[in-house]
């Protein structure tokens, strides 16, 4: 049937409801409802699996049959429509949940929003947890993320721009900055590469990720993925730009700062000495991670002279009779590790608990027993799985776990040299890395970051200080 | 970017061929000596080592065995190539806690012999040195263990134990080189000595021209000395004689909390060195044999005797010390630092003996410990 996009609705009822439908797929889902209003037909149609029910029975049946007003506007006048003549117009709207309503000897058709909210409630977010501070968490819907955004952050300076991407996706992007605060170069440089994604099916926010990276080959992610408003609305205080991706749980911010992923919002809500003594705590982490097996391997292998006398016997103890190279060891090991980590996250929580008896238990003390991995080997690589779990970002803290295997291999290889050497590339990595056109490490502002900027007047001395 | 990933490639095919995991050195395959000690033999360098291997005997538990060997050769690097056929690994000196020498080993220059340790990266330079008197420097390591400790970390712990109690001052290695390089400066060694199956420090012995001079001091003595050095340790604890006699239950002894040494280096007319040497210290009391009270009184009285004592005992030491021709106290090196044209009209080694010292130690006591 070949028919201009934009073909206007005729007067005839059959031939409008006719070419809908073919417009639909003839899809199953596709509900026709007949009313009489005034005695002229009306028909009512919804794609049964996403329309709210409820709300076509109270806000659009109830008052037709009330037959409250002589036109059909003012019986509608309770819910939100909009009018519609082209047949394209009514097969989008439908596909958006919509319910449309279409009259006998009429070419216009109203579109009725009355799509299901099928919303979770707004939950603690479960991958980043905190203890003191606010408890919920984004959920899979944007205009209730922004909400809570905007219960933060009440200020007209808050601006939300909506975006649809995708040809068959459809699917809403928002993008929220403060306009006092955002870089105009760097919001439309954002803009600008989202663009880019236009006609691409956007599904999951890796995509939007991939398009604002500027190194999408390195292996540290350059937006954060957060799942807690109130990191959220303290990205955007200091100028960032949030972009939410509907039926996505997380809001990405960029640009950002190698830093802030080492960042909890609980820090913000402590003293300056605990915020001081976490923030550090992560950042030892970080090093450590990365460092500490490879720099266990090239201890083990070449410089076993910086040891004292009673590490090394206790380092010989332990390895005396293992049949590996310590490099072997150490790869064995990580991906013990891995494997016992990736299959605790898949299986139901608790099956999971199992799989942790099994890890600690079963594979590390047996693994030492029978001498295939040495004791040590198994803490260090604890340690710094332990470490790496530290790190608030689960992206981060993965990509980190990852970056001590180059290293480990650096140090099997060449010892301490070896580690120089990686260690050298990462940071030139790392120095050279921009996000959104903004560099990614700069100095570590260990003191600045802690120390709020605002004086602190003690000891009451503020007016409204009661007593 | 693929030209990047090509270069990544590129240099991860060729790492593995560089040098690199050659000069790789287990921690499983090495053989490390705990102790070295070197002898005379004929008129050859006899060096022994020791190696203490460990046996795993179930999960925590463990056994230790000394490997002990000996080799002969006209030098420390022939004795070490014969030493090497013994073990199953590379053999590494990184952990060696003791150095000992014999007493007619110790009486060559030890510069000459010990530059072995000095030009290698590998060895450790926080070993203790020491003496061995009455026996072959190598028969201490027989002993196989000192309480629980593997022999030459137990020697490494005895040494240890006398620096703090001020017997001989912190040395190692490392030191050692510093002094064998100062024409000015001598240094003493702590002597051991076994009694009975058992391994003590004896004493202090004297250096001279980096060669061990024969001269050993006692123990009493030792913290004298080092308090005249100005090199004491953590524990300076000292007796005197409440009267002259030497009878049972006379003494009491003190420690000493502060000292302050003054250096005065004067020429007389014929432009010898003349060393006057002020001690200053504050002690507690901390063992007096009578049970009465000590008043004000007695207290004047027994500063002057530590005082009276101390100035004739470190009068006789300074001349110990010029007899054996060791300059501990760096008299030289105070010299040359001041007034280098006098030093090098000196022929030091010569003069040294023959330059009169005369020391004075004033003694203030402090406190008499908890009781009166």
């Amino acid at each position: 049937m070949a028919e201009s996009k934009n073909e206007f609705l005729s007067f005839d009822l059959t031939r409008n409801l006719k070419i809908i439908e073919d417009k639909m797929k003839q899809t199953a889902d596709l509900k026709r409802r007949k009313l009489t209003f005034h005695g002229k037909a009306i028909i009512l149609l919804y794609l049964d699996t996403i329309a709210d029910k409820e709300s076509i029975e109270l806000h659009i049946i109830s008052p037709i049959n009330k037959q409250k007003s002589e036109s059909i506007e003012n019986t509608l006048d309770t819910k939100q429509f909009s009018i519609m003549t082209t047949y394209q117009d009514i097969s989008d709207s439908l596909a958006e949940g919509n319910t449309i309503l279409i009259m006998e000897d009429c070419n216009i058709a109203y579109s009725i929003t009355t799509l299901s909210d099928e919303k979770r409630a707004i939950n603690e977010s479960l991958n980043e947890k905190v203890t003191m501070g606010s408890h919920d968490g984004f959920v899979e819907n944007a205009s209730t993320n922004i909400s809570l955004l905007r219960k933060r952050l009440r200020t007209p300076e808050l601006k939300v721009e909506y975006q649809t991407y995708g040809t068959e996706t459809n699917v809403e992007v928002a993008i929220c900055y403060l306009e006092s605060k955002v870089d105009p170069t760097v919001l439309h440089s954002i803009k600008s590469r989202l663009e880019k994604i236009k006609n691409e099916d956007l599904i999951n926010s890796r995509q939007i990720q991939e398009a604002l990276e500027d190194y999408p080959y390195s292996p540290f992610p350059q937006s954060l993925r957060t799942e807690r408003p109130d990191r959220a609305a303290f990205n955007l205080l200091n100028g960032n730009t949030v972009i939410f991706l509907e039926h996505e749980p997380s809001a990405l911010i960029t640009p950002i700062s190698f830093y802030s992923f080492l960042r909890s919002p609980e820090d913000y809500n402590s003293r300056w000495f605990v915020n001081f003594f976490y923030y550090s705590l992560r950042l030892l982490a970080f090093i450590l991670s990365v460092t500490l097996p490879a720099f266990y391997i090239a201890v083990n292998a070449y410089h076993s002279a910086i040891l004292p006398v009673s590490t090394f016997y206790t380092l010989k103890l332990s390895v005396l009779n293992v049949p590996f190279h310590p490099f072997v060891e150490a790869v064995m090991m990580q991906i013990v590790l891995e494997l016992l980590k990736e299959a605790s996250v898949r299986l139901p929580s608790a099956v999971a608990q199992t799989i942790g008896t099994v890890g600690a238990i079963v594979i590390g003390s047996a693994i030492v027993q029978t001498n295939f991995i040495s004791n040590t080997m198994v803490v260090v690589i604890a340690i710094t799985a332990v470490s790496s779990f530290v790190i608030p970002i689960g992206e981060m803290s993965t990509t980190i776990r990852l970056m001590s295997f180059p290293l480990i291999f650096l140090a099997a290889m060449f010892g301490f040299i070896g580690i120089a050497f990686g260690l050298m590339v990462y940071t030139t990595h790392l120095v050279k890395l921009t996000s959104a056109g903004i560099a990614y490490v700069e100095a570590p502002k260990i003191f600045q970051s802690f120390l709020n900027k605002q004086p602190k007047n003690g000891k009451g001395q503020d007016t409204n200080a009661h007593e | 970017m693929k030209n990047t990933f090509q270069k990544i490639t590129l240099l991860l095919f060729v790492f593995p061929l560089l040098t690199g995991c050659w000069d790789q050195k287990l921690i499983v395959d090495q053989e490390v000596m705990n102790g070295v000690s070197f002898d005379l033999q004929d008129e050859k360098v006899k060096s022994t080592i020791v190696v203490l291997n460990i046996i795993p005997k179930g999960t925590g538990i463990f056994d230790f065995q000394n490997q002990i060997t000996s080799a002969t050769g006209y030098s420390i690097e022939e004795t070490y190539r014969e030493l090497r056929t013994y073990y199953t690994g590379p053999l590494s000196a990184s952990k060696s806690r003791i150095v000992l020498f014999g007493e007619s080993f110790a009486k060559k220059n030890l510069n000459s012999y010990l530059d072995f340790f000095y030009r290698i990266p590998d060895p450790y330079l926080g070993s203790k040195v020491a003496i061995v008197k009455g026996a072959e420097a190598s028969d201490i390591f027989s002993l196989e263990e000192i309480g629980t400790n593997p022999i030459a970390l137990g020697l490494y712990e005895i040494i240890d134990a006398s620096e703090s109690n001020s017997i001989v001052p912190k040395g190692t290695l490392n030191t050692l080189f510093t002094y064998f390089n100062e024409p000015g400066k001598d240094f003493i060694l702590p002597v051991l000595e076994q009694i009975n199956g058992n391994i003590r420090v004896s004493g202090a012995g004297l250096i001279s021209n980096n060669a061990y001079s024969g001269k050993m001091l006692p123990i009493k003595d030792c913290p004298l000395l080092l308090l005249l050095m100005d090199d004491y340790g953590e524990l300076t604890d000292l007796e005197s004689y409440l009267n002259d006699e030497k009878k049972l239950n006379n003494q009491f002894s003190y420690r000493v909390k502060k000292s302050k040494r003054k250096l005065d280096i004067k020429k007389d007319a014929s432009g010898k060195p003349m060393v006057n040497i002020h001690l200053d210290l504050k002690v507690i009391i901390h063992q007096y044999p009578r049970t009465e009270k000590i008043s004000s009184k007695q207290i004047k009285k027994l500063e002057e005797t530590i005082s009276r004592d101390l100035t004739k005992r470190s009068q006789s030491l300074m001349k110990k010390t010029q007899k054996a021709n060791s300059d501990v106290l760096g008299i030289g090196r105070k010299i040359k630092e001041t007034d280098p044209i006098a030093w090098k009209a000196l022929d030091w080694r010569k003069t040294y003996p023959s330059i009169p010292i005369n020391t004075k130690v004033d003694v203030t006591i402090e406190k008499t410990g908890i009781l009166k």
